[in-house]
């Protein structure tokens, strides 16, 4: 199935069917405040690969919310989010893994991170998980914090100024979630984030 | 075979500890809930007039306040078919001679051995609303430390209950506080002076017996500056029929650089709501470790929070639920974190079976102007079965960019592999699993007092039991 590429506010329910793979990659900025979406793991076989990323700044509140709904045996999901927090912006985040009692042999994982690159940004992220079956893997971690500071110390260390070390881990840091993606939606990408 | 197969007779057919003396009480209140009850606690007690308003305002915020939408199911709690209070015994024991003897029974019944009666020596033991027997070591007083039920200190130290009682959870915290400071009763009280260190742990047994008598007791712990304390509540209660309730406050204030550890193990009978608001505040250089072990009740709605208040302070809590056939345990933890440099670690182990079922619900709280702040938090659960369930509801507030905060949960069955590998080495099923199990919560179980793990251990042992096919 064609990936399914979120970049405006909305409701995007999504039904993944058996035996098939769908990518949904969504991208929050202050052009896309609100992203709600639904993604069901509706037939055996059926996988979700879901990326995400996030760049905000100013006064950006953005809210994400996102439940990845298993209701048949033999599904797979896997969530990554990625972003950055800078000046006074605030990033909500709610993300829900939840396995239907019949949803035997599931394997589901979210992992969302937020980069905090001022003390004024702030992150509140939820992750929650609704586990009804028993034989399943399931889990979820979020993170928020500022660049590590052994890691920018290691960067300095070998002759980079502040600023340009803080550039390189960013970058570092959200590339994880960009390499993953398929080369157009890179591109878009890249305009996007040297804006 | 097995200790644990030896063992199970004795530790659990239905529920080990369901007996009950017969109810024989000097004062016991009808059932409900009215102005005139307070006013009657109030002057069973003969308590100053600042308390019986205190009970009077928070009556009023009980009516007032709704109860809460989230966590566990709470449509069969019916408020008026609970008696509020009961007077056990004429007055508080300090000689173990003087304990009525049917009181004394119901510690044989627990099966401590006499022994350890004497090595527990300054076991506050709380028989239904009121502590029966005191026992406080005679180093101690010297040094100052005062353990007493929470209506004797009242009593004979009304200006330092005075000025810390409501200070951490007041009245209109939620429903069951105010409930609580409307008709609290018994409950432990605990001052530690400036630099002592109790090296024994204070330990309190407390048992509910009347049918449907709810048990509100009211726990203050003072730690003054320098100062450390471990203390240990481990309670068991019979099993009856009717819906009972437990709704209690525990207070704690952890002043500059003092240690507060306080560990609960919980086993309620399968008709108790437990529904108990902790909450500790640490100031600059504290530590506040909170044990929370939940094994029984019906419904359990705990959350041990400890408030940051002071640079560096530290909140370490560890939470453990396990429930069984029509149990909900809501348990979880909160950290608050309103000061710089603090930091926080919060680990829940969770094991549901039986058609059980587990919630972690917790909070990690970041204030603005808290820079610095570390946090860590691992939720993991285990589920044996597929008519159980467990639920992860972590909220992360985080307002100060400064913020370290790691969050990680994973929800999972027995691992087949960890299964196979017992099995290959001449381990049968069941005892694999139980095996596993323990292993599982072992990071908890460690941090216990012996007694209680192994009492724990042998409880898995018996639940697991024909779970495992």
């Amino acid at each position: 199935m064609a990936p399914i590429i979120i970049t405006q506010s909305g409701d995007y329910p999504i039904t993944v069917p058996a035996h098939t793979d769908q990518l949904v990659v969504w991208i929050q900025t202050a052009a896309s405040p609100t992203i709600t979406s639904t993604v069901t793991l509706a037939g055996p076989g059926a996988h979700a690969t879901i990326r995400g990323l996030f760049l905000l700044q100013e006064s950006d509140h953005a809210t994400a919310q996102f439940t990845i709904h298993h209701t048949t045996p033999n599904t797979c999901a896997s969530f990554l989010a990625k972003g950055t927090v800078r000046d006074q912006a605030v990033a909500d985040f709610t993300g829900l893994i939840k396995i239907d009692e019949v949803a035997q042999k599931t394997e589901s994982f979210l992992e969302y991170r937020a980069l905090l690159l001022d003390a004024t940004a702030s992150a509140n992220p939820t992750p929650s998980l609704e586990i009804l079956a028993n034989d399943v893997v399931a889990s979820h971690a979020a993170t928020t914090a500022p660049i590590d500071r052994e890691q920018l110390f290691y960067v300095q260390s070998r002759g980079i100024d502040q600023p340009q070390a803080e550039a390189l881990l960013t970058e570092a840091f959200v590339r994880e979630v960009m390499d993953q993606l398929p080369a157009a939606v890179q591109k878009k990408l890249s305009t996007l984030w040297k804006s | 075979m097995s200790d644990a197969k030896k063992l199970s007779p004795v530790v659990m057919s239905e529920y080990q500890y369901g007996f009950s003396d017969p109810e024989e009480y000097p004062f016991r209140l009808p059932k409900g809930l009215d102005e005139s009850v307070v006013q009657t606690i109030a002057d069973q007690k003969s308590e100053p007039d600042w308390m019986r308003d205190r009970r009077l305002a928070a009556l009023i915020e009980f009516g007032k306040k709704p109860l809460p939408p989230w966590g566990g199911d709470l449509s069969d709690l019916d408020f008026d078919a609970i008696t509020y209070y009961i007077k056990p015994g004429d007055h508080v024991s300090r000689d173990w001679n003087d304990v009525p003897s049917t009181i004394r029974n119901t510690f044989e019944r627990l099966g401590i051995p006499e022994s350890e009666r004497k090595y527990l020596a300054g076991v506050g033991a709380q028989y239904e609303s009121e502590s029966v027997y005191h026992n406080l070591k005679e180093e101690w007083k010297a040094q100052g430390v005062i353990f007493l039920d929470s209506d004797t200190a009242l009593r004979e130290h009304p200006e330092i209950f005075k000025q810390y009682f409501g200070t951490v959870v007041p009245a209109h915290d939620n429903k069951f506080a105010a409930l609580n400071t409307a008709v609290w009763s018994g409950g432990t009280f605990l001052y530690i002076p400036k630099g002592v260190h109790v090296k024994i742990p204070l330990q309190n047994y407390f048992r509910i017996n009347a049918k449907n008598m709810g048990q509100f007791e009211r726990t203050l712990i003072i730690a003054e500056e320098d100062s450390y304390v471990h203390y240990i509540e481990g309670c068991t209660a019979p099993s009856y029929t009717e819906n009972a309730l437990h709704a209690a406050v525990v207070e704690v204030i952890v002043k500059k650089n003092a240690r507060v550890r306080y560990t609960t193990i919980q086993n309620w009978s399968s008709n108790v709501y437990n529904l108990v608001t902790k909450r500790a505040v640490a100031h600059a250089g504290a530590v506040m470790e909170w044990v929370d072990g939940n094994l029984g009740s019906k419904l359990t709605m705990k959350y041990p929070s400890v408030y940051l208040v002071g640079e560096g302070a530290h909140a370490d809590i560890l939470s453990l639920a396990l429930a069984g056939s029509a149990q909900h345990q809501d348990a979880g933890a909160k950290a608050v974190h309103l000061a710089k440099n603090t930091t926080s670690v919060i680990t829940s182990k969770s094991v549901s079976h039986s058609g059980g079922r587990t919630s972690y619900r917790g909070l990690v709280e970041v204030a603005p102007r808290a820079s610095g702040c570390k946090s860590k938090v691992v939720c993991d659960a285990l589920i044996l079965d597929p008519a159980s369930r467990s639920d992860t509801y972590p909220t992360m507030k985080i307002k100060n960019g400064t913020t370290v905060i790691e969050h990680e949960a994973t929800v999972s069955k027995i691992g087949e592999e960890q299964l196979f590998y017992a099995c290959s080495r001449g381990i049968a099923a069941e005892q694999a699993s139980t095996m596993i199990v323990n292993g599982f919560i072992e990071p908890i179980v460690k941090e216990l007092p012996m007694e209680y793990a192994v009492e724990l251990n042998r409880l898995i042992g018996l639940q697991m039991e024909g779970s495992v096919g």
